[in-house]
C-alpha cells in the first residue's frame, strides 16, 4: 500500500502534538503542543538540549514509543495524507518497510544484532519486491551508505566494525526500505570529528541524490547547520523558534535560542576554516 | 614560570589487541613514548580522536595503570615505583573526573553518603561538621541549596548535576592536579559552558593543575593554557596557539573537521545542499559510487 502524495501538501505534518510519559508515579509532558512540517525532499533540523523532548517527538511521530510509558499522546500526525495516529499496526509496518520512513540512532551498536552478520541484517530490511538478487542489493546499499568493499563487509559482525562503519550499516538498513523520509537522531554524536564530517557528507549526498527528506535531531547546532535548511529549536517539550537555518542563526528571536547559538559560536571563535571549504 | 607538577617521561603503554576475524593478536602501543609536563595551576588540554591514546595517558597519569616503559613523576617522585601504601599518600593530590558521571557515582548511595565516604576516608572534617562541610562544597560547585541535593540518589540528578558532584568530590580533597577525562562530552552545551567555567574558576582559585582530555576542540580552546594534540599514542603537536597556527597536518585536519555555526559559512554550505557538487573537503572512503 503506497499512499499517493497530495500535491503541494507537506510530506509530514505534525499539529499540536502532545506526548505525556509516565516516569514512575509522575507524568512528564515530554512533548507539549508541537507543530512541525517537512516538505517532500526537504531537510529540517531539531535542536535542543537533553530533556527538551526532541527525541521523544521523533519517536512519537514514528510510533516507536512503548505503550507502557505513554500516559497520553494526542495531536495530528499526517504523513503523505495518512493519519499515523489512527493507522493500524500492519499498515504502519507496511509504511516502514516500503517507501515510508526510517530512522537511525546515536548508538548503532544498540540497534544492531551482535550475533548476526552485517549483510544478513541489511537483508532483513530489504522489501520483498526488489529487483535483482538480494546479495547485489545488500552490496548496493552498503556501498551507497559509503562503506568500502561491501562484499567483505557484509560478512563481518557489528563488533568488528568501527563506530563510523556501524553507523553506515545503520544507514544502509534505513535505506533498504527506500524511505521518503529519514529521521536521524543524533546520528554523529558518538563519532570522532573527522568521521562525523564524512558521515554528514554521506547523509548530504543521500538527501541530494535520492531527494530523500530528512529530520536531523541534534544537540549540536553545527550538525544542523551542515544539513538542514530549516531548524526548530526546542526546550521543555515546546518549539521556541523555527525558521530558515541561516536566519535563525543570524537573528534568533527567542532568548534561549540566542543563548544556545551564542554558546556554540563562542566555543568556535577561531573556527575560520583552514584552507577553503566553500562551495565551488 | 611555575614548576612542572606532573610529568611523564617516555611513557609507553602496550596492549595485546585481537585482530578482527582472527585468532592472532598484535602489539599496540596505545601510548608511545610520551613526554609531557603539567605545570602548577596550568590547564593543559589533550585532544585527539578515539584510539589516539588520550584516555590511556590519563589512566597512566592517575596511576590506574602502569606504564610498560617510562615513568610518571609527581613533584619529581616516580609514581610507578611507589608501592600501594606509599601511593596512598599521593592519591589525594591527584584526582580524577571521568566522562560518565553516573558511572563514577555509586547508584545505591545518596550524594551525602558518597561524599561523606570520601571525607571520612581522608579525615577532611570532624564528624559533627561533616554535613556543613559537604554542603559548602556542593554550594561551591553551584548546587545550591545543597540540602536539596544531599539526600538524592545519582539517578535523581541530571548529567550536569552528577558531574558537579564528581567535581565537588575531587575538589574537596584539595588536590594539586585533576585529570579530567572527557568531563564535558556527556553534557549539554549550556551545561558544558557552566562546567567549563566552574573548572576554570576552581583551577585558578586553588591553583590546581588541570589535565583536560577531550575530543572536542571547540570546548577546550576557551579554557586551555596549552593544547596537546595526540594521535596514535604520540603527541604530534603541543603549544599555546596551535589553533591559530597549526604546524602538523593532523592538527589542521582536526581543525578542518570542526563544524561551523557561523551564519555566513552556513549559508554557503546549505546552498550546496541541493544540486551542486559535493564540496572539495569531502573525505569519503573510496569506492562508494555505485
Amino acid at each position: 500500500m503506497r499512499a499517493a502524495s497530495v500535491e503541494g501538501a507537506p510530506l509530514l505534518s505534525v499539529r499540536n502534538l502532545k506526548v505525556h510519559l509516565r516516569v514512575g508515579e509522575a507524568v512528564v509532558r515530554a512533548v507539549d503542543g508541537v507543530d512541525l512540517s517537512v516538505d517532500q525532499g526537504e531537510s529540517i533540523g531539531i535542536v535542543g538540549e537533553s530533556g527538551s523532548g526532541k527525541s521523544t517527538l521523533a519517536r512519537a511521530v514514528l510510533k516507536l514509543l512503548p505503550n507502557v510509558e505513554l500516559a497520553a499522546c494526542q495531536g495530528e500526525v499526517n504523513f503523505r495524507g495518512l493519519d499515523l495516529a489512527r493507522m493500524s499496526d500492519p499498515a504502519l509496518r507496511d509504511l516502514r518497510r516500503h517507501h515510508g520512513f526510517s530512522m537511525i540512532f546515536q548508538d548503532p551498536l544498540g540497534y544492531l544484532n551482535p550475533t548476526k552478520r552485517v549483510g544478513a541484517q541489511v537483508a532483513e530490511a530489504i522489501s520483498g519486491k526488489s529487483s535483482g538478487s538480494i546479495g547485489d542489493r545488500i552490496q548496493q546499499l552498503l556501498a551507497e551508505a559509503g562503506l568500502p568493499s561491501p562484499l567483505q563487509l557484509a560478512r563481518r559482525f557489528p563488533h568488528e566494525l568501527s563506530g563510523g562503519m556501524r553507523q553506515r550499516v545503520m544507514i544502509a538498513i534505513a535505506l533498504a526500505s527506500e524511505p521518503a523520509l529519514l529521521f536521524a537522531d543524533e546520528p554523529t554524536t558518538a563519532l570522532d570529528a573527522t568521521i562525523q564530517l564524512q558521515v554528514l557528507e554521506t547523509l548530504r549526498r543521500l538527501h541530494r541524490d535520492r531527494k530523500m527528506a530528512m529530520v536531523i535531531i541534534s544537540h549540536d547546532l553545527g550538525v544542523v547547520a551542515e544539513l538542514c535548511s530549516r531548524v526548530y529549536v526546542m526546550r521543555d517539550g515546546k518549539v521556541l523558534e523555527s525558521g530558515d537555518t541561516v536566519e535563525v542563526f543570524e537573528n534568533p528571536k527567542h532568548p534561549y535560542a540566542a543563548q544556545l547559538i551564542e554558546l556554540s559560536t563562542r566555543h568556535r571563535r577561531h573556527a575560520a576554516p583552514v584552507g577553503s571549504n566553500a562551495a565551488p | 614560570m611555575s614548576e612542572p607538577i606532573l610529568q611523564s617521561r617516555g611513557v609507553t603503554r602496550r596492549y595485546l589487541s585481537q585482530i578482527p576475524s582472527s585468532w592472532r593478536r598484535r602489539v599496540v602501543n596505545a601510548v608511545d613514548g610520551v613526554d609531557l609536563d603539567v605545570n602548577e595551576g596550568e590547564t593543559l588540554a589533550i585532544v585527539g580522536e578515539s584510539g589516539s591514546g588520550k584516555s590511556t595517558l590519563a589512566r597512566l597519569m592517575l596511576r590506574l595503570e602502569q606504564p610498560s616503559d617510562g615513568v610518571v613523576l609527581y613533584r619529581g617522585v616516580s609514581l610507578t615505583d611507589l608501592n600501594r601504601k606509599q601511593w596512598r599518600a599521593y592519591r589525594r593530590d591527584i584526582q580524577a573526573i571521568f566522562q560518565d558521571p553516573s558511572s563514577s557515582l555509586n547508584p545505591r548511595m545518596r550524594v551525602e553518603q558518597s561524599l561523606a565516604h570520601v571525607a571520612r576516608r581522608h579525615e577532611l572534617a570532624e564528624p559533627a561538621k561533616l554535613r556543613a562541610f559537604l554542603a559548602r562544597h556542593l554550594a561551591s560547585v553551584g548546587l545550591d541549596p545543597p540540602e536539596q541535593y544531599l539526600p538524592r540518589y545519582p539517578h535523581q540528578l541530571s548529567g550536569g548535576q552528577q558531574q558537579r558532584i564528581a567535581i565537588a568530590r575531587a575538589m574537596m580533597l584539595e588536590p594539586r592536579v585533576i585529570v579530567a577525562d572527557e568531563p564535558l562530552s556527556s553534557l549539554d552545551i549550556s551545561i558544558q559552558a557552566q562546567v567549563l567555567d566552574l573548572m576554570r574558576e576552581l583551577s585558578r582559585r586553588m591553583r590546581v593543575g588541570l589535565v583536560l582530555i577531550s575530543h572536542d576542540l571547540n570546548a577546550v580552546q576557551s579554557i586551555a593554557d596549552r593544547i596537546a594534540v595526540m594521535r596514535r599514542g604520540r603527541i604530534v603537536e603541543i603549544g599555546r596557539d596551535i589553533f591559530d597556527a597549526p604546524a602538523h597536518p593532523y592538527t589542521r585536519l582536526l581543525l578542518q573537521a570542526r563544524l561551523s555555526t557561523n551564519p555566513r559559512e552556513v549559508r554557503t554550505r546549505l546552498a550546496n545542499l541541493s544540486g551542486a557538487p559535493v564540496s572539495s573537503q569531502t573525505i569519503e572512503p573510496s569506492g562508494f559510487q555505485v
